[in-house]
């Protein structure tokens, strides 16, 4: 009887021990979080974290009134408390590769639900890809790229040179363009509208975008335009003459931008100025000297649209829609001269009636129309391909106008500056100002001159005029490859006064990629991982 | 959870049946032995028929029962027990009264799983701390009354209310690494806010896992252990008592030292633009911001020298203008009369701010019969806050019964019933959402809290629309806050366990033991219109919930044997057990965006789509363990401890693990001969090994445990995690996951985890060697316990690689470091005067020191072999001489990192201090007896962030004294007036050390005296804008508390009386602060490890009287 017992017994205690560790394996996994999802939820985040809205693959802060326009020198910071005009470039970051992993991620999640090896979000991905290597490489030299993205495999990612990497972005655009061409055909919807921010599923749209950008990539490597394996001027005149092939942008309607929302019922990614927040920073930012001087020394009427005159120099004249009255500081001002100037009326500061009246602002241009035109501009002065650089150097510049109002068939306008005595932000006035295009356009200055060398820089001081506060650091690398126009220096900028040149790598590859980092120092002939080396995009 | 059986379980089973086999024949004799003294029972006295081997020992309650002739003789003897025989002479039931002897210690612990154990046994560090002498002066956190009462224990005491303390053992203060709470041998995950301090008998705390290895991996760093009151009698079978105790907290120990000479503003500028009848809420068709630095200011303004400002009392008049000019020549028009600039408000903080009460009243009715021990309690706290409007009720009711139903079977059970509510509690987090922030840190002395316009804090015609204030963009109006901002705080906590124990013969006990602990908690919080915090710019109102539910079991079977004497020289106490320990989490955060209908708090309210985030886990834990006690006669005692565990919380190849620990202790003086004034010389040395899947100890419900993350005043946070916590950031770390979270126009998307994890990860472990001695001195009057202990720490950490891997972080095993510390407690009677005089002194000194083995995520400052609490950062240039240098152009000092690239960092020393110690006097005269204890930190540095913050700001004293102060008023002139102290360095680029931040070519400088002038603004600003010059030393001293105690004889109320006995306090705690720092602006108290402090409200002393009274 006891035998039976205790056999019983046995056999119902193996049975508990079993039942409990099925408890266990179910204990064990997240019940709060999905390990597979749809494509479409991934690319809702990579986009916005290119946008510069996400948790990471910011870029430093692509939005505008960042710290990206204060370091493209359009604007400065002058609260020392909320921050500054110092180029903080001494440990850069290497997070738009976690961005790019949610890519291969979202590759992974198209293919696992049968999707077919070309689809949209693969050649989305591929845009993606060209657009973090592209930046990454540009801030910092030599990048992780062969090596990179294989997760636990690979933990010390070898450097790959700045030439292979933008080997592989112009490679990779390439291709993007062949998928996009096969999917419009095919007339693939797959593309979900809803998470694509910037083109709601158009891939037309997104097709144009990849040629677009690489028209700005093989501009960015003017410097190294003769290299043997990249092909430079080829690969731009490939573009340029077979539209049909790559299509690129044909108004600023195709603009890769973030739209920001009205606000009311949607508080999500609203302009960061606006008029809940008026109170508190306006006072804080004020116009750089060498955005707001690029404009007056031209007699650039955007002037008055982007910025408000520095009051204390309007003092008692009726029409402060003057040029003398617009005054930005130096960037490299140390901040206590600055901010006391500033609260002195001194400066100019951001134009109130289009920065702070509402929610929206201007969209942030991650690629835009306007700056192509310039950038085929460029490339025709330089010999790349045939063309008239006048007309697009003039088409850029009077799209940059309209999109501020400024219609160059007409003459008279108005400006509208928020007085110093005002009570709201409501409370703008008009301010009339004339304005003739043909007498601008005459000016020396502005008129595209017959030397390549002195076109070239009028196209891109144009080109960053026309860039104020979108389109990420391309201001900086365009001033970087062309010294147009003239960053300012000093106290304000640390770094011993010097504009920093690059980024330094993640303080963190010190310890975690010792060697890799250490090899790319001496490959790339950097002295010390710091900002006052010459890369080879540079040389 | 009958549904949990364990292999080891079952052979305990098979076990227990043979045994219950074995007969015996001869007659059943049972008895008690008793103190003399105290008649307290005695147990581990070993009893032993004389002339034979035969014999036994005594239960923890005692008794004994043991075969024997009648005409035998027992012989009782034991540590601590003077020799005595006794015939039995025919009796079956015979009570021993035996002599305690003063040479050696009977003091009996209780120990790991609710074991008690004679002192004298232990090999490892273990301190008991007798909580009536705690009760008097409160805390409302009995955990709290620890502070400075036990050597390597770290309780920081949180001032703020209802935030339980930060408790951490031997400076192991990771969040996974917290010191277990138990309760009568049973774990509890909650807090102790719930337990009534007039409801615990004593405190034994272990401190290492040699003490705790039979717990776990919860055990793993040490535990608390409360002894509840159990049911006691008197003459009359019935035992009432009631104790009342009143506190007031009032006057400052540590307060921000401020100026009152400076209004708010910005660069000695302000106009006060709007407000009022003006257009200047905000509301998203409104316009701020039209006066001068009026919003979202600092308190930079203009001296208060009388002058003419618009200002928030000026009448605002549309139809009239009014022109100010300031000093540097600039001039603002507005329709607000001006009025005289003077500090309306210097003493803001101390008016606003009103007394304290901590009020609590317990009465218990115990009882104790043949059969049954009883006792009931029933207890509240009150408590109110400094600051107005806020407070807490704190309720438990109690119950406690023991039923003998015979010799064989017993019954325990216990449980604990606790609700804590509160309509509101203060929010400290640091932002517009804290008062201190509001008064101190950001608001100027140009508005008194008195003036009725503030202290009717709705605007006239705008009751629940908009609040009335002086500043209308970032701050708030503190009554407004206090009044209507609420934060309320519900929770009910219910823990208990039911005890069935079973004789099976005068050697086996088996014990069945299953607990539950289960809270669930609601944090509210009621934000109204026009209140504003950071994210929330519309301030149009909001409405938060954010629940916690916690559910835990643990099903505990152990069978016990003890033998004595065995052979004639060994004792054996040993037991396994089996457990089954299941818990379960859940928590919400919700909030409304923006409200439609003012005042009306419900998520049916919400203007634009609720927001809500959740979060659940679960875990189930399986382990067998095991405990051998051998004891050689007196010479030497062994422990061997074993624990296997099946945790679900690690993956499936690495989630058995086993860890055993070795002790052993021997009591030299009884067997060598040592000098006469050494009156006993315990030596004692251990070895134990803790494992455990990375999961925290607690799942504190209360509200210290509100993290930034749960978006208490912010817009949307997920709601707190749970039980993960420590360095591995995912609370499931070991599944790779989606996040979903919203993205542009609150569309939801998806983004993938940045942790790869290793597939041969094995559990965290921490390896300790314990070696100590108790060394007692003439006659015992003085006794030395030394404890040095080695740990070494491995565990599973998040280790950083190359972002370029698409990953930021491997899970891994790593991060290997030691902590090496010293514990002393000398406890010395110094005085015991027959005459009724007497004094004791207790001393408790600890010290420790943790460096790096294997760092898994080194830099140039953390590295192997360096000290892990290391602080660093930015810094100041200095030359070689330490002279700060100065920027020549600017004329402020400069930093590190700001030149040459250098990402270079300065040390400032380490956060952990260097030693802590507590002293406890205990002085009696007679009926009265005096209680004061002082403790306090040595060494350890904390960056103060008040004065920081409140330098930043423009307020603190040094920003308007001194050579600041002379050139101050220069700044609302835009005259630079300030010469900054130190040396400009020209004629090259100044070059830094990339590690050191160290001037590497200062031979190529040209040094010389600065002579530029800086505003004082700047100057200020960039001084505290690193930590720098806020960096202090944690050295203070606490006269912690004293109480004065008369008790009143029973013979007062005659001796039939109703009255047993009674006794009165005086009490006081938080008594005086020594803090030899410029500034006393800090109570260090609660940041004894932390490298920085927070946003702390003012602590205050407390004092009050404590009335018992025993019917």
């Amino acid at each position: 009887m006891k035998q039976i017992k205790n056999i019983l017994l046995i056999i119902l205690a193996t049975l508990l021990v079993v039942s409990c560790k099925k408890q266990i394996l179910e204990k064990q996994t997240d019940p709060n979080n999905p390990t597979s999802v749809p494509p479409s939820l991934v690319l809702g985040t990579v986009l916005n974290d290119m946008a510069g809205n996400g948790s990471q693959g910011s870029l430093g802060g692509i939005n505008s009134w960042s710290n990206v326009h204060d370091w493209n020198q359009y604007h400065c910071q002058n609260y020392n408390y909320y921050g500054n005009n110092i180029y903080s470039w001494t440990n850069g970051s290497f997070d738009p590769y976690l961005v790019l992993k949610n890519v291969v991620q979202m590759e992974k999640e198209v293919l696992s639900r049968g999707g077919a090896a070309v689809n949209p979000y693969e050649a989305v991905g591929k845009f993606v890809r060209a657009y973090y290597y592209y930046n990454l490489t540009s801030m910092f030299g030599d990048v992780p790229q062969v090596d990179a993205l294989q997760g636990a495999v690979n933990q010390n990612p070898a450097y790959t040179s700045q030439e292979q990497v933008f080997q592989y972005v112009l490679n990779i655009l390439d291709s993007a363009n062949t998928d996009f061409a096969a999917l419009i055909a095919s007339n693939d919807n797959s593309l979900s509208a809803a998470q694509d921010l910037y083109y709601q599923g158009n891939l037309s749209k997104w097709q144009k975008l990849v040629n677009s950008f690489k028209l700005r990539v093989l501009v960015s490597l003017s410097m190294q335009a003769s290299d043997a394996t990249l092909n430079v001027p080829t690969q731009f005149a490939n573009i340029y003459n077979n539209p049909t092939k790559y299509p690129i942008f044909t108004s600023e309607a195709d603009d890769f931008q973030l739209v920001y929302n009205p606000g009311g019922s949607n508080t999500y990614t609203t302009y960061p100025f606006n008029p809940s927040n008026f109170g508190s920073i306006a006072g804080r930012y004020n116009m750089a000297d060498t955005y707001v001087s690029a404009l007056t020394t031209i007699n650039d009427p955007r002037v008055f649209i982007t910025c408000d005159p520095a009051w204390a120099l309007v003092a008692s004249d009726p029409n402060p829609a003057q040029y003398k009255y617009f005054v930005g500081a130096s960037s490299g001002l140390d901040l206590g001269t600055m901010y006391a100037n500033a609260s002195a009326n001194k400066y100019s500061f951001i134009g109130r009636k289009r920065y702070y009246s509402n929610f929206t602002g201007d969209p942030d241009v991650l690629v835009g129309y306007k700056e192509m035109l310039f950038n085929i501009a460029e490339a025709m002065e330089r010999g790349w391909v045939a063309g008239d650089a006048e007309t697009f150097y003039k088409l850029g510049i009077s799209t940059s106008m309209a999109f501020y109002g400024i219609d160059i068939t007409q003459t008279n306008f108005t400006a509208y500056f928020l007085p110093p005595t005002a009570n709201a932000i409501t409370q703008v006035q008009p301010y009339p100002f004339a304005f003739n295009f043909a007498m601008y356009y005459a000016q020396p200055a502005v008129h595209l001159s017959a030397t390549p060398a002195t076109a070239i820089n009028q196209i891109v001081l144009q080109k960053y005029i026309t860039m104020f506060e979108n389109s990420g650091y391309e201001a900086y690398y365009n001033y970087r490859r062309t010294g147009t126009p003239a960053f300012e220096g000093g106290n304000g900028v640390g770094n011993n006064g010097a504009v920093a040149k690059r980024w330094a790598y993640p303080v963190t590859e010190q310890s975690q990629n010792k060697a890799n980092w250490s090899a790319a120092l001496a490959a790339q002939q950097f002295s010390a991982d710091d900002l006052n080396q010459t890369m080879w995009l540079i040389k | 959870m009958t549904r949990i059986a364990h292999p080891v379980r079952m052979l305990l089973l098979l076990l227990l049946m043979a045994t219950a086999n074995i007969c015996y024949a001869q007659k059943l004799i049972t008895g008690q032995v008793l103190s003399k003294t105290d008649q307290t029972p005695v147990a581990g006295a070993t009893v032993i028929i004389k002339g034979t081997k035969t014999g036994t020992s005594t239960g923890l309650d005692g008794k004994f029962s043991i075969k024997a002739k009648e005409e035998d003789i027992l012989v009782i003897t034991g540590i601590g027990v003077t020799k005595q025989e006794v015939f039995i002479n025919g009796k079956d039931n015979i009570s021993i009264n035996v002599v305690t002897d003063s040479k050696n210690l009977n003091e009996v612990v209780v120990t790991a799983t609710g074991i008690k154990k004679e002192s004298k046994r232990l090999a490892y560090a273990i301190q008991t701390i007798d909580a009536s002498s705690l009760t008097q002066a409160r805390e409302p956190d009995p955990i709290n009354s620890l502070k400075g009462n036990a050597a390597g224990l770290a309780v920081n005491i949180n001032s703020e209310m209802g935030h339980s303390p930060d408790v951490i053992m031997r400076g192991e203060n990771a969040a996974t690494d917290r010191p277990m709470f138990v309760v009568d041998g049973v774990a509890i995950a909650s807090d102790t806010y719930n337990i009534n301090p007039d409801d615990i008998e004593s405190f034994t705390i272990l401190k290492g896992p040699n003490a705790a290895a039979l717990y776990g991996f919860q055990g793993k760093n040490g535990a608390i252990i409360i002894n509840t009151k159990k049911g006691t009698k008197d003459k009359r079978g019935v035992v009432i008592n009631f104790n009342s105790s009143t506190q007031m907290s009032k006057g400052f120990i540590a307060l921000p030292k401020y100026n009152d000479s400076y209004g708010p503003g910005d660069n000695g500028k302000y106009a006060f633009g709007g407000g009022g009848s003006s257009a200047s809420s905000y509301f998203g068709n409104g316009a701020v911001g039209v006066g001068v630095n009026d919003y979202d200011y600092d308190v930079w303004g203009p001296q208060f020298r009388g002058q003419l400002l618009p200002q928030y009392d000026g009448k605002y008049d549309p139809t009239q203008s009014f022109t100010t000019t300031y000093a540097d020549g600039s001039t603002y028009t507005g329709h607000v009369t001006p009025t005289p600039w003077v500090a309306r408000g210097k003493d803001n903080l101390k008016n606003f701010i009103q007394a304290g009460l901590l009020s609590s009243n317990s009465i218990s009715v115990s009882s104790s019969t043949e059969k049954t021990d009883l006792r009931l309690s029933v207890g509240n706290t009150y408590q109110q806050g400094i600051v107005p409007n806020t407070q807490l009720n704190n309720g438990n009711f109690t119950g406690s019964i023991t039923q003998r139903f015979n010799n064989k079977l017993s019954l325990s059970a216990y449980f604990n019933y606790s609700r804590q509510s509160s309509p509101n509690v203060p929010d400290v987090q640091y932002g517009p959402n804290s008062i201190i922030y509001n008064i101190i840190i950001w608001g100027g002395a140009d508005w008194s809290v008195k003036d009725p316009n503030i202290r009717n804090y709705w605007q006239p015609g705008k009751v629940g629309l908009q609040q009335n204030y002086e500043e209308y963009y970032r701050y708030n109006n503190p009554w407004f806050m206090s009044y209507e901002w609420l934060r309320g705080h519900y929770q009910n906590n219910i823990y208990g366990y039911l005890s069935l124990n079973y004789k099976i013969n005068d050697n086996f006990d088996v014990q069945f033991r299953p607990s539950a602990n289960t809270y669930d908690m609601l944090n509210s919080e009621k934000m109204p219109y026009s209140a504003g915090s950071y994210s929330r710019p519309l301030r149009q109102g909001d409405y938060r919930e954010d629940r916690r539910s916690l559910f835990e079991s643990n099903e505990d079977l152990q069978v016990r044997y003890h033998k004595s004497n065995i052979a004639g020289f060994l004792d054996v106490q040993a037991l396994g057990g089996a457990t089954a320990r299941n818990l379960n989490f859940n928590s919400s955060f919700t909030s409304t965006n923006y409200l439609n209908v003012p005042g009306i708090y419900a998520f049916s309210n919400s203007l634009n789509p609720v927001q809500a985030t959740g979060f659940r886990s679960s875990m189930l834990v399986l382990s067998a363990y095991y405990s051998v006690d051998l004891g050689f006669k007196s010479y030497l005692t062994a422990n061997i401890t074993g624990r296997v565990d099946k945790s679900s919380a690690l993956p499936s190849n690495t989630n058995s693990y086993y860890y055993p620990s070795f002790n052993l202790a021997t009591v030299v003086s009884d067997y060598v001969s040592l000098p006469s004034v050494i009156s006993f010389l315990k030596i004692k040395g251990s070895y134990a090994t803790s494992k455990d899947g990375g999961t925290a100890p607690l799942f504190s419900p209360n509200l210290a445990g509100v993290p930034a993350a749960s978006g208490y005043g912010f817009a949307w946070k997920s709601a707190y995690g749970g039980p993960g916590g420590g360095a591995v950031s995912n609370v499931y770390p070991f599944a790779q996951t989606y996040t979903l979270s919203p993205t542009y126009s609150a569309q939801t998307s998806a983004q993938y985890t940045d942790q790869v994890f290793s597939p041969d990860i094995y559990t965290s472990k921490r390896q300790a060697t314990e070696f100590g001695a108790d060394i007692r001195f003439m006659k015992n009057k003085i006794g030395l316990d030394v404890t040095h202990y080695h740990y070494k720490n491995t565990g599973i950490v998040a280790q950083g690689i190359s972002s370029s891997s698409g990953y930021s972080s491997y899970v891994t095993n790593g991060n290997v470091y030691t902590n090496d510390g010293w514990e002393a407690v000398l406890s010395a009677h110094p005085i015991t005067n027959p005459r009724g005089f007497g004094w004791t002194i207790t001393a408790n000194f600890s010290t420790y020191i943790r460096k790096w083995v294997h760092n898994s995520n080194p830099n140039n400052y953390e590295f192997n072999g360096k000290r892990i609490d290391l602080d660093y950062g930015d810094g100041f240039i200095r030359t070689p001489d330490g002279q700060m240098v100065i920027d020549k152009t600017s004329g402020l000092h400069m930093r590190i990192q700001e030149e040459g690239g250098s990402p270079a960092n300065r040390i400032y020393g380490h956060s952990d201090p260097d030693w802590q110690w507590g002293v406890v006097n205990m002085v009696s005269y007679k009926a009265l007896s005096l209680r004061f204890q002082f403790d306090g930190l040595v060494g350890g540095v904390v960056n103060d962030y008040v004065r920081q913050k409140t330098l930043q700001g423009g307020r603190h004293i040094e920003a308007a004294t001194g050579a600041l102060g002379a050139a101050r008023p220069s700044d609302e002139a835009n005259i630079a007036a300030y010469t900054g102290q130190g040396v400009n360095l020209t004629g090259a680029a100044i070059q830094l050390d990339p590690i050191t931040g160290a001037i590497t070519n200062f031979k190529d400088l040209t040094e010389t005296k600065n002579t530029t002038k800086s505003l004082v603004q700047p100057f200020v600003y960039n001084d505290a804008s690193i930590q720098d010059l806020t960096t202090i030393k944690k050295t203070y001293v606490k006269l912690r508390e004293v109480t004065l105690t008369y008790n009143l004889s029973s013979s007062l109320f005659g001796k039939k009386g109703f009255i047993q006995g009674a006794s009165v306090s005086l009490v006081g705690r938080n008594l005086l602060y020594f803090f030899p720092n410029k500034y006393k602006d800090l109570d260090v108290d609660q940041y004894t490890q932390d490298a920085g402090s927070g946003l702390q409200t003012p602590t205050t002393r407390s004092y009050g009287f404590n009335l018992n009274i025993t019917f």
